[in-house]
C-alpha cells in the first residue's frame, strides 16, 4: 500500500518536475514569454548602453 | 566496484572523526576577481583534519575580504551548517552555533549593506513588490536549475518576465505552486542524506539572487551566480546515475543514456562556442533570438 503510494507521488513529482523544466528550455530557446513590454524595456536599455559605450 | 557515493562504511572509515569544525571550507567562498574579468571561486578544499585555531581566525578574515567581491558570500554560514550535517554533528549542541556566531553577525552585517545600496533602481522607484517577488523567485530557483542540468542558449542577459506595474503573468504562478509539491511528492527520495545535501547545497547559494530581496538588477537570472550552486544539481544527478547503474545491474543501455547526455552537452557546447566567441557574436545572438518572435513588430512599436 506505501509503496504504491509512494510510486504514484514519484510519478506526480517527476511530471511536474519535467513540466517546468520543459517550460524553462521554451523560454530559453526563444524568450517567448517574456513580457512585450519588458523587452521593450530591454531594447531602451540596450540603446543606452551602446551609448554609453560609444561615448 | 562499489560506489563511492552509495558505500556509507567507505565514507565513514575515511572521514576524520573529528568534532572540530570545517573552517578550511573558508576559502570556498572567496572571491577573487582576475585582472577585472569574471569573478571566480578561486579554490574549493575541505580539510577535514586540520585542527589549528589560527585557521578559524582565517576564515573568519577571509569571510570578510570575500563581501569586497561578492554579497553573495552571505551563505556561507548556512552552508557551514550544511556541512555539519554531513559529517553528522549534532546540532542540538551550542557549540556547533557558537562557532558559527560570527560568520552570522557579519552575515547579517553585510547582507543589510547588501540591501540597502541596491534597493532602489537608478530611476529611484522601488523593486518588485513582495506579493510578485515570490513567483519570481520561484521561477528564477527552477531557471537555474534547469541551466545547470540543460545548459541552453546561455546568455548574457535574461529579462525580468514582466513590467511591475504590468501584474504578473499567469504562467509565472505555476512555479510557487509546482516546487512545492514537488518536494512533497518527491520527499521520501530527498530525505535521503546525499540527496538532501544537494538540494541544499544548490538552494543555500541561490538565496540571495532568486530575487526574493529586493536587489536592483536588470537580468532575472545571471550565470555566474549559479557556478557555485551547479555543484549541487550536477552532483544530484551524478548520485542518481550512479545509483541507478548499480541497481540496474550495469545494463548497456543505462550506459547508452549517460554517453547520449553527455555527447549532447559536449556537441552542443561545441556548437554554442561561436555564440561567445566575443561581445559582438553574443549580442547578435540575443538580437536575432527576439527578432525571431512572432511578436516583433509590436515590440518595435512599444519601444
Amino acid at each position: 500500500m506505501m509503496d504504491k503510494q509512494v510510486k504514484v507521488r514519484t510519478y506526480i513529482g517527476s511530471f511536474l518536475l519535467a513540466l517546468i523544466l520543459l517550460i524553462n528550455m521554451y523560454i530559453a530557446i526563444n524568450y517567448y514569454f517574456i513580457g512585450k513590454k519588458k523587452l521593450s524595456q530591454f531594447f531602451i536599455w540596450q540603446t543606452n548602453i551602446q551609448k554609453i559605450n560609444k561615448e | 566496484m562499489q560506489s563511492f557515493f552509495l558505500d556509507k562504511s567507505y565514507i565513514e572509515q575515511r572521514l576524520p572523526q573529528t568534532n572540530k569544525p570545517i573552517y578550511n571550507f573558508m576559502n570556498y567562498l572567496s572571491y577573487f576577481d582576475l585582472k577585472h574579468k569574471n569573478s571566480v571561486v578561486f579554490m574549493l578544499i575541505v580539510v577535514l583534519n586540520h585542527q589549528k585555531t589560527a585557521f578559524y581566525y582565517f576564515t573568519i578574515l577571509s569571510f570578510i575580504f570575500s563581501f569586497g567581491a561578492k554579497e553573495q558570500a552571505v551563505s556561507l554560514p548556512l552552508c557551514l551548517l550544511l556541512w555539519d550535517t554531513v559529517y553528522r554533528r549534532n546540532l542540538a549542541t551550542g557549540a556547533v552555533w557558537l562557532e558559527k556566531l560570527p560568520f552570522f553577525v557579519l552575515a547579517l552585517f553585510f547582507g543589510l549593506i547588501t540591501i540597502q545600496s541596491q534597493g532602489l533602481e537608478d530611476t529611484g522607484r522601488t523593486f518588485y513588490p513582495f506579493y510578485q517577488r515570490l513567483p519570481l523567485a520561484a521561477y528564477t530557483i527552477s531557471e537555474y536549475f534547469t541551466k545547470c542540468i540543460f545548459p541552453m542558449n546561455l546568455s548574457y542577459l535574461y529579462p525580468f518576465p514582466f513590467e511591475g506595474d504590468e501584474g504578473v503573468c499567469w504562467w509565472l504562478w505555476i512555479y510557487p505552486l509546482a516546487i512545492p509539491l514537488i518536494l512533497y511528492t518527491l520527499y521520501p527520495y530527498i530525505k535521503r542524506q546525499w540527496l538532501f545535501f544537494a538540494l541544499f547545497f544548490f538552494g543555500i547559494h541561490l538565496v540571495l539572487v532568486i530575487n526574493l530581496f529586493s536587489l536592483a538588477r536588470f537580468s532575472v537570472v545571471a550565470d555566474r551566480y549559479g557556478y557555485l550552486a551547479s555543484i549541487g544539481p550536477c552532483f544530484l544527478i551524478s548520485y542518481i546515475y550512479v545509483a541507478y547503474l548499480v541497481r540496474k545491474r550495469n545494463i548497456p543501455i543505462v550506459y547508452l543514456f549517460g554517453i547520449i547526455y553527455l555527447g549532447a552537452l559536449f556537441l552542443y557546447a561545441a556548437n554554442h562556442l561561436s555564440v561567445w566567441r566575443n561581445t559582438y557574436t553574443l549580442k547578435a545572438k540575443l538580437k536575432h533570438t527576439i527578432e525571431s518572435r512572432s511578436d516583433f513588430e509590436e515590440l518595435k512599436k512599444l519601444k
